[in-house]
């Protein structure tokens, strides 16, 4: 794959984008021995990362052109299979993790295929219901799975010489795995396959004239973006310790990817990561207080905030390029 | 040699036979006008020949290769090349990325980086839109966002060009430029097909000019003769 940045412009933005994330990255690597002990702080950044993947998993589909309501699919697939290959084989969840990543990228394939045809909409819809396939399986297959009882025991995420009671195995997990899925995202955005995929967005007819394979980079572009999913639900799965159906394969995993990638700026590469930063931590230190049970609110009145008065999201109000661009169309 | 050949093509939409029985063969190195009036099957033939539509009937042969049912991708990368009647840029890229974008995806090494922007720049160059680089594909003017779909093609390495209306809504001064331009590609040994509805480019340029009307050939031959011919004056005029 070769990696073609070639006008100033998107060497610009990559060398800003790596450099931003990399020092915030650091950052974060050395924040707990800044913060000791065990803090609420570290616990909502310890999601914070966790949504922030997720949400760049969604976004990568949405880059290239298919809004997809149904990642909650992925993820419940993702916490499943890991949680049952450690079980049965036990096998240690760091690598156990990457195995659910690998059947949720498996049913994304198949979905790639059967859906490639659909837009917009069509497509939009189909995943929605894509999310009952999986969670009806798991529901009714009770000699493997327990059924709807869910699973118990999931072993925790553990490095070696940490506390297994401490969250903070899952802090730095979660952080390695949103940074190397970024880093393979900018990687991905500015290489051949990424202009392919921004092509396809824009206009799918001048892609097919300048020779791209829109079959084949859709479904690539889901199966790695459920694999991403996946992932992300096979960490929360080992966190948490207990999952069941109604848990894993729930509307909130397929919504909240898709808010906090609109409300940081789609079809940028920071912005999921902004957005789920920004809105996660309200939620937990603002709303959560104020309203223990409706706190969830605010994910709603986040969509339609950012529908109505910055379409393209928080990075798309702080992109200076795209703002003098609108103020020249208006005038 | 025949390097693209069309036998009795016919396309049915909705019930309407849009091209009928068409047939025709293009040889390298040529350049064939097509001409007729409003709603002739031109933009359809064009459609039909780089995949986008398919045929009811008949066949395509490109390079002595059957190419009927290829998806419009697979003949884009066999160098058959098209520009759209209503130009598609694709707005949030600028122009250079443009015409990058469509360079990369025409499957060839790229090799050194400097070397891709050079080619670029000269085939910008070629189109007089090097002043307009740097410029959102959405702020260019229509005349501009032609020459962008013309210099996309460009950088494809294009063997066969399907050229839909490249010079409607140009100036005068720009259409005998692109005229020039036309002739030096295909001097370079690239076979043009050149949809014409205003004839503003077919007349001087095309070698042979085929004239279509409800989806039929209704004349063919040398371009004066065409348009002297009977039938055609009657198509245009009604």
């Amino acid at each position: 794959m070769i990696v073609v940045t070639l006008t100033a412009r998107m060497q610009r933005h990559l060398y800003i984008k790596t450099g931003i994330i990399s020092i915030a990255g650091i950052f974060l690597l050395f924040l707990p021995q800044i913060i000791p002990g065990s803090n609420y702080f570290l616990q909502i950044l310890t999601t914070c990362f966790l949504y922030a993947t997720l949400a760049l998993s969604w976004n990568l589909l949405a880059y290239s052109g298919k809004i997809s309501l149904g990642h909650a699919a992925f993820f419940g697939v993702g916490a499943y299979g890991s949680s049952l290959v450690a079980l049965n084989f036990d096998i240690n969840p760091l690598l156990s993790i990457w195995c659910g990543g690998c059947f949720a990228a498996i049913l994304a394939c198949t979905g790639g295929f059967l859906f490639s045809r659909l837009k917009g909409a069509y497509f939009a819809l189909t995943t929605l219901a894509l999310v009952e396939i999986p969670k009806m399986i798991i529901e009714n297959w009770e000699t493997l799975t327990r059924g709807s009882l869910g699973l118990l025991n999931i072993p925790p995420l553990r490095i070696a010489s940490t506390i297994a009671q401490s969250y903070l195995p899952t802090y730095f997990i979660n952080l390695g795995v949103l940074m190397l899925v970024f880093l393979f995202l900018t990687l991905i955005f500015s290489s051949r396959w990424g202009w392919a995929i921004n092509a396809l967005r824009q206009d799918e007819k001048v892609s097919f004239s300048l020779g791209i394979n829109a079959t084949f980079y859709h479904v690539t572009t889901m199966t790695v973006s459920g694999f991403i999913a996946g992932v992300c639900g096979a960490i929360y799965a080992h966190s948490v310790g207990i999952i069941e159906p109604s848990m894993v394969f729930s509307i909130h995993y397929s919504a909240l990817p898709m808010v906090m990638s609109l409300f940081g700026g789609r079809s940028t590469i920071v912005g999921p990561i902004v957005g789920a930063f920004i809105l996660f931590s309200i939620d937990q230190l603002a709303f959560q207080a104020i309203l223990p049970i409706g706190h969830q609110i605010l994910y709603g009145l986040a969509i339609m905030v950012t529908i109505l008065y910055m379409p393209d999201g928080i990075m798309g109000l702080a992109n200076r390029e795209h703002l003098w661009h609108y103020s020249r169309q208006k005038k | 040699m025949a390097l693209l050949k069309a036998e009795k093509i016919t396309c049915i939409l909705e019930e309407r036979a849009v091209l009928n029985s068409v047939s025709f063969t293009l040889d390298e190195g040529e350049i064939l006008g097509i001409i007729g009036p409003n709603g002739a099957g031109k933009t359809m033939l064009l459609n039909v020949i780089s995949g986008f539509v398919r045929v009811s009937e008949g066949s395509i042969h490109f390079n002595r290769m059957e190419i009927t049912h290829k998806p419009p991708y697979r003949l884009s990368r066999l160098g058959i090349k098209r520009t759209f009647q209503i130009p598609r840029p694709l707005k949030e890229q600028t122009v250079i990325e443009n015409v990058l974008l469509a360079y990369v995806m025409a499957g060839r090494k790229l090799g050194k980086l400097n070397a891709v922007v050079e080619k670029v720049n000269s085939i910008l160059e070629q189109v007089m839109l090097i002043d307009k680089r740097d410029i959102l594909a959405a702020d260019l003017t229509l005349s501009e966002q032609r020459r962008l779909e013309l210099a996309r093609t460009l950088a494809g390495n294009p063997r066969l060009l399907l050229l839909d209306e490249v010079g409607a809504g140009l100036s005068p001064a720009m259409i005998t430029y692109i005229q020039d331009l036309l002739e030096k590609l295909n001097k370079s040994g690239v076979t043009i097909i050149l949809v014409d509805h205003f004839l503003n480019l077919s007349v001087q340029l095309a070698h042979r000019v085929i004239a279509l009307d409800n989806g039929k050939i209704i004349a063919e031959g040398l371009p004066q003769k065409v348009l002297d011919s009977p039938r055609v004056r009657e198509a245009y005029l009604g």
